[in-house]
This record gives structure tokens, C-alpha cells and sequence, in this order.
């Protein structure tokens, strides 16, 4: 009990579980934030142990006994020699060579062109919107044939790589960096318009700016292999079996 | 009972059915061979999810000719058939509705059948497996025999080494290799029952791309009830393996050729400093010191003509330098090479089947590695696909009808123009049980300034693979392709590594003398209100 009550006891405590907490989290955090974290609850302990007299004297009177009592002999020199070895090791962890090449920044949904040439024709992305759509409200059957039409289109052509449930974990995903489009997360198509979407498949990988990484990405270009229409109904598609709206002007 | 169950239609109430309801909605998968008879298609709970989730690939008959039949390899399953690889139950007979289950909610690695547990969930996946069935199932078939498999024994050094002579024993060799890599004599002459075309033994030293699954259950499950439609047979009728142990001996071997989980994707590749010269034997013990660097690869479906199934699924790469060279060290498997007996056997047979003349080129099989030519430095590389106008990649290219390893200018994906000039660059390969291992170095710095180098400042080289099967029919852009990776060259120690830490380990250790001399010094006045020092000395 006496133990407990020694602010020292209670700090390396505090510092002991917080640091088993931080470590379990799943997904790990990463090392940067785990030093912030820490750093703030021992600023918070710092207030703790300074706001009463009594306190700092419980603090610092098991580690002034270290430095001066006798029978503390063998401790004192174990603590006062692992200090400058744990300092030494950490230096030199820090200064090992990196093993990880610094991660390529790329802009994943570039600003798109205003407007794009598709198949010698040009279609302003500011205006156009999905001829399809307009369907869901008044011709249901039809709609429901586009969807049908994007469906064909989706798992003869991108299912592959976007997976068969539109998760992006398709069989050949793992081997392309960056890894295909995940549609089901809130990231992608839920914030872009459909227009910004049939540039992307329209152009694939190929036509995006130099800042996007155009050559690493693996989205090939479909103009030339599917029609207009058959890119709006894929594009239908996608926001229907996703249950995503698109993002529209207004 | 369940309220998404519909009510009786007269073709299905009777007693099974009743049982089958009960399997279904508490989705369990032992009472499930119990129930066979099926309900009408149209008001099954099944249906909406078959709909939603399986009919884009299996077809709304379930006869395997969905709308992605086309873009998939192998096809999906043809229900009507009937013929199911992955049973607990005899050869030739049904699934059981939980082996249904089981491969709808894992899924089948290194297909296009993806894992559902966690899209439907049991209960759906129950009920879906039930729809399926209902494809195969005629109204009054009496329900398979469920065949248990006993939980594994741990495995041992002894089982492994038992196991090894029942594979020899039991002429698994024939087919899937000595080593396991899918390169048996007989391995490129086999055909399945659905349609009729070839299909190609496992390669049993990638367990995480068994379509079976890989726990050691599953490749019991195989070995003893075979794969209904494949040349893979059951062996439970089998004297060798008539003992359990045994049994488990021979999986216990299986397991031991190879990793059951898929190597972990990274993005650099790391040359590790060495101070030898970088060894051209791909068996000298230097290259152990480079860590395997896994590349998987995928289809080219992106320029034509596409390729959707490639032969090789994967690359090992390590990579050495020392102060003047860089080398790599390439592994694959491919189960056909120019002078292994299965290519032969295949060939042979092609020729009296007419598919082939006696004097015909033999199948080249090639591995590219490709750098960019110029780039900036901020991740604007030439396209991985073997760059394009403008933006152009170097390539070291082995083809199997060449000596050496040449250098070449990529035109544009799967062509080329051979360089004159070989730069120093020398190769070996050695072909052996389905493995091709490639070694090659170069000098890191050549006097051409326009070609690749790899100097020491940034140490960061961009790197790619495409490898081409010629026997599976690839070549041109008909490749298996990697994105772009980094290749890293390690930094030689500094001698700063050395010297910071030793200063700072020195300057915590001078101030720790500091703070124990004046708290000692202070304790010898007596501060009031501290403990006293209790002996000085």
C-alpha cells in the first residue's frame, strides 16, 4: 500500500499501462504519434506530481535514497550505467540506414480537364451528366436495363483488379501500386461526380497529370473498348450496387 | 421456423425438406447432408443472393456462363455438372451442403471466386449453397455420404520425412514434380472432365494459393477424396495410406515444401552491401544474405493482345552490390523449360494429336527487367508497361533460346530492340525441378551516361518485371506484370554510427556524475528533512 502511494511509483505506473495501451491498438500507431501521445501524458504527470509539496517530496525521495544510501549500492550503479547504454542505443537506431524507399506522394483524384476528346467528339466533364440517369425516375424497366448493361461491362472487364464486390481486392489488386479503387469506400466515387469517372475510365492510368504518377497506375485506358454508353452504364452501375449517390454540381 | 423460409410448394414438402429448413436457417453445416430435396427455384431464399452476388460469373442457369466467362480463368464452376472439386465425401459423388458453405464463404485463392464470409454471413451463405445445390439435385437423390476428417496430428520432423517416401511411393512425382512444383513428367498432358482442355498439377510449394484451402485438413480432404473432374484421384482405397498416421504423414510432407501464407508485399527492394564479388552461382552462400523480395504478378489486360491467367504468379528477387557491381538473383517457378521432360512428353503428344510438326520452334520462356531511362525525381516514371514515346525503359532480357542475358530498348509492351553493347552485364541461369534461377550483375556505374546506373547518391533505382510462360502460349505482351518497385542500394556503415552514440552515451554519463556528486555532496551537510547518507565512504 505504502508503494502506491509514492507519486513515482505512481508515474512509472501511469507511463507502464499507458504505453501497453497505446501498443495494442490495432491498427498500430505509428511511432511519430506514439511519441506525441506519450510526451503529453508526461507533461500531465509533470502537473501532477509539481501541484502539491508532499508530492514532489514522494517523488523525488526514492530516487535521491538511489543516489546516496548505501545498501543501494548495486542499484545505483545498474541504473547509472543503463542510462548511457539505452541513450547509445537508441542513437544508433535512429541512424541505421533506412531500408524503406520515401513513399511517393501522388494526388489520387487530380482537379480533371474541363473538357476531354472522346473518340474525335468533345464532351465538356463540367456539363456532362450521366445520359442513363435521368431513367431511374421515369422508365424503371430501362434503368434497370442500364444497370444491367454496367453489370456486363463491370464483370467482363473490372472485376479483376476492382473485385467482385467493388472493394477493390480483386485476384490481381496485390500486384499494382497504388492499388485499384475501393467503391465501396466513402473516399472514391461517393465523392466524385459521374463525369469525373468517365474521364478516369475513359483515359485510365495513361491520362492522368504528371503529379497523379500516370505511369505507375494500372488502369488502362477503355476508350476504344467500350462505347460511351456502355462507360455511363458501368458508371450507373457502380453507385447502384454500391448504394453511393454521386456527387452532383448543386 | 425461419420467416424467410416460403411456404411448402407441393414438389418440395416432405420430410427432408422440413430437416433441410431447419439446416438451413440455423445454418448448420453437420445436419445439412441430411437434407437433399429442393425447393422450387423461383420462391427459394437463396435466389435473390444468387442473384446479387454469383450470376455475373455462374450464369443465371448456373451452368458456369455468366457474364465474366470470358475475362476468367479457370472458369467458374459449371453447377449443372454437378462435379465439385473440394468434398468430404467419395469420388464421384456430391458435396455435402457444408463443403458448399465452406468454398462460398473462403472463397478459392488465386481464382476469380472471392471469400463471402464476410459480405453474406452464414445464414446466407447457408441459404445460397442450398440454391446451388438445387442445380444438380434431382427431386429424389438420396443424400451423399459425409466422410469426416479427423483433427491433424502436430507435425514432426519423422512425419515429414514418412511423408516423403510415401510421395515417392505413391508416384506423386509423376505429376506435380519432384519438388512439388507442378513439373511431373505426365504434367503438361492432363485434361479435365468439364470441358475437356488441359489442366495443370498443383504446385504445392505455394500453400497459400491452394484453391482447396492449405490448412493441413483440407490437403487430407484432397489426398484421400481426390478432385472430382481433374486426373487427381482419391486415395482411400489406397493400401500405402490406409493407416491415419500415414495419412497425416503425407500432409505433414506436403506442408513442409513451401510457405502456407502469401509472402508479405513490399515496396523496396534492398541490395545489401556485400564486400566480395557478387557471385553469378545462385546456390553460393552470399546470396542467403539478401532478403527474398516477393513480386507478385498479375495479368496484362490492359493493351492487346491481353493475357488473363498468367503461367507465373510470382517472382523472388534478391539483389547484392559491392562498392564496383550490382547484382540479382531471379527465381520462378515454371513447370516447363527447354529441356525438361514435361515439355517433351507435351510436345510428343501435341505432334501425334496433330497440333504440332516435328520440326516447330520450341516455346521460349523470357523474363524482362526494366528500368526508366530518364526520370524526374518526383514519381513521374515511364509507364509500367514498358514506358512509351518519350518516356522509354531500358530492359535486361533472358530468353530460354539465348546464351546471355542481353540489354534492350523497349519500343513498346512485350517488343524490343537488342543493344549491341552488352555493358558489362553477365548472366547465369539454372532450370532445375520446375525452378528457373536467374543471376546476373552488371558494373554499377558503365562509361555510357545515357544507360541505367547505380550510384551510391541517391542509392534508389525504380525497377519492374514482366515473365512470359512460352509454353502456356505467352510472349509479346502476353505477360505476366509487376508495378514498379524501388530498388535500394544499403548504405556502407558510417563512422558516424559509431561515433554519435558512443559521444552521447559520454555525455549522459558525465552528467549523471554531476547530479550524484552534488546530491552526495549536499547529503553529507544534511539538508533538513532528507535521509541521511547512512555510512560514507
Amino acid at each position: 500500500m505504502r508503494l502506491i502511494r509514492n507519486a513515482l511509483v505512481q508515474c512509472l505506473a501511469v507511463l507502464l499501462l499507458a504505453l501497453a495501451v497505446l501498443l495494442a491498438v490495432r491498427p498500430p500507431i505509428p511511432a511519430s504519434l506514439l511519441t506525441f501521445y506519450l510526451a503529453v501524458i508526461g507533461v500531465g504527470l509533470g502537473v501532477y506530481i509539481t501541484a502539491t509539496t508532499e508530492r514532489m517530496e514522494s517523488f523525488w525521495r526514492p530516487l535521491h535514497a538511489l543516489l546516496i544510501l548505501d545498501r543501494l549500492r548495486p542499484a545505483r550503479w545498474g541504473v547509472l550505467l543503463a542510462l548511457p547504454v539505452l541513450a547509445a542505443g537508441q542513437t544508433a537506431w535512429s541512424l541505421l540506414p533506412t531500408r524503406q524507399a520515401p513513399a511517393t506522394l501522388r494526388v489520387i483524384h487530380p482537379a480533371p480537364p474541363t473538357q476531354i476528346r472522346f473518340e474525335g467528339r468533345s464532351i465538356n466533364l463540367r456539363e456532362a451528366r450521366n445520359p442513363l440517369r435521368a431513367a431511374k425516375a421515369s422508365e424503371p424497366r430501362a434503368f434497370a436495363a442500364h444497370v444491367e448493361t454496367g453489370r456486363r461491362v463491370y464483370y467482363q472487364n473490372c472485376f479483376q483488379c476492382h473485385g467482385d464486390n467493388l472493394a477493390g481486392d480483386g485476384p490481381f489488386a496485390h500486384a499494382f501500386n497504388p492499388r485499384p479503387a475501393n467503391f465501396q469506400d466513402l473516399g472514391t466515387i461517393a465523392q466524385l461526380q459521374e463525369s469525373y469517372l468517365f474521364w478516369r475510365i475513359a483515359k485510365g492510368g495513361p491520362g492522368l497529370p504528371p503529379e497523379s504518377a500516370p505511369g505507375r497506375s494500372a488502369m488502362p485506358r477503355w476508350e476504344g473498348r467500350l462505347s460511351e454508353e456502355e462507360i455511363w452504364a458501368v458508371i450507373l452501375f457502380l453507385y447502384e450496387m454500391t448504394g453511393h449517390p454521386p456527387r452532383t454540381w448543386d | 421456423m425461419p420467416s424467410h423460409i416460403q411456404p411448402c410448394a407441393p414438389t418440395w414438402c416432405d420430410r427432408g425438406s422440413l430437416l433441410h429448413v431447419a439446416a438451413v436457417g440455423a445454418g448448420l453445416i453437420l445436419a445439412a447432408s441430411a437434407s437433399w430435396a429442393q425447393p422450387a427455384p423461383r420462391e427459394h431464399p437463396g435466389r435473390p443472393i444468387y442473384r446479387d452476388h454469383c450470376l455475373q460469373c455462374h450464369g443465371a442457369e448456373g451452368d458456369g456462363h455468366g457474364d465474366a466467362f470470358d475475362a476468367t480463368f479457370p472458369k467458374p464452376r459449371d453447377f449443372t455438372s454437378g462435379l465439385f472439386k473440394f468434398r468430404t465425401t467419395d469420388s464421384g459423388e456430391h458435396p455435402t451442403l457444408g463443403n458448399l458453405q465452406r468454398i462460398i464463404a473462403e472463397g478459392m485463392p488465386g481464382t476469380s471466386m472471392p471469400a463471402w464470409a464476410q459480405v453474406l454471413g452464414p445464414q446466407r451463405i447457408a441459404q445460397v449453397a442450398a440454391y446451388v445445390q438445387g442445380f444438380y439435385v434431382q427431386g429424389g437423390a438420396p443424400p451423399p455420404v459425409e466422410r469426416q476428417v479427423p483433427p491433424a496430428p502436430p507435425p514432426t520432423r519423422e512425419a515429414i520425412a514418412r511423408g516423403r517416401l510415401l510421395y515417392e511411393r505413391l508416384e506423386c512425382a509423376r505429376c506435380h514434380g519432384r519438388a512439388g512444383r507442378g513439373d511431373g513428367n505426365s504434367a503438361m498432358t492432363l485434361k479435365e472432365d468439364w470441358t475437356g482442355g488441359p489442366i495443370y498439377p498443383r504446385d504445392l510449394t505455394a500453400g497459400w494459393r491452394f484453391r482447396g484451402g492449405r490448412r493441413p485438413e483440407d490437403l487430407y480432404r484432397t489426398i484421400l477424396f481426390g478432385l472430382n473432374g481433374t486426373p487427381m484421384p482419391a486415395h482411400n482405397e489406397e493400401k500405402a495410406l490406409a493407416q491415419e498416421q500415414a495419412r497425416w504423414d503425407l500432409v505433414h510432407y506436403l506442408r513442409s515444401l513451401g510457405p502456407d501464407t502469401e509472402p508479405e508485399v513490399k515496396s523496396t527492394l534492398v541490395a545489401r552491401r556485400v564486400d566480395g564479388e557478387i557471385p553469378l552461382d545462385p546456390d553460393h552462400a552470399l546470396w542467403e544474405r539478401a532478403e527474398p523480395f516477393y513480386v507478385p504478378l498479375a495479368a496484362q489486360v490492359i493493351v492487346e493482345p491481353r493475357l488473363f491467367q498468367p503461367s507465373v504468379r510470382y517472382l523472388l528477387v534478391r539483389a547484392l552490390h559491392n562498392a564496383a557491381e550490382i547484382g540479382l538473383r531471379v527465381e520462378w517457378v515454371d513447370p516447363t523449360s527447354r529441356d525438361n521432360e514435361a515439355l517433351r512428353e507435351a510436345l510428343r503428344k501435341a505432334e501425334q494429336d496433330g497440333r504440332r510438326r516435328p520440326g516447330d520452334p520450341l516455346p521460349v520462356d523470357e523474363l524482362a527487367i526494366q528500368f526508366p531511362l530518364r526520370h524526374a525525381a518526383r514519381g513521374d516514371l515511364p509507364y509500367f508497361l514498358m514506358g512509351r514515346p518519350g518516356q522509354p525503359v531500358r530492359l535486361w532480357v533472358w530468353r530460354s533460346d539465348a546464351a546471355e542475358v542481353i540489354r534492350a530498348e523497349a519500343l513498346r509492351f512485350g517488343a524490343w530492340r537488342a543493344l549491341a553493347d552488352a555493358a558489362g552485364l553477365t548472366s547465369r541461369l539454372v532450370y532445375q525441378d520446375g525452378l528457373y534461377v536467374l543471376t546476373l550483375k552488371r558494373p554499377r556505374i558503365t562509361d555510357a551516361p545515357a544507360g541505367i546506373q547505380f550510384p551510391s547518391e541517391p542509392g534508389m533505382v525504380p525497377i519492374s518485371f514482366s515473365v512470359a510462360d512460352g509454353f502456356k502460349g505467352e510472349g509479346g505482351a502476353r505477360r505476366a506484370i509487376a508495378t514498379w518497385y524501388t530498388l535500394m542500394l544499403e548504405r556502407p556503415p558510417e563512422a558516424r554510427l559509431f561515433i554519435l552514440p558512443l559521444l552521447v552515451a559520454a555525455l549522459v554519463g558525465a552528467a549523471e556524475m554531476l547530479v550524484l556528486r552534488r546530491t552526495r555532496a549536499r547529503a553529507r551537510r544534511g539538508t533538513p528533512g532528507e535521509p541521511r547518507e547512512e555510512a560514507a565512504t
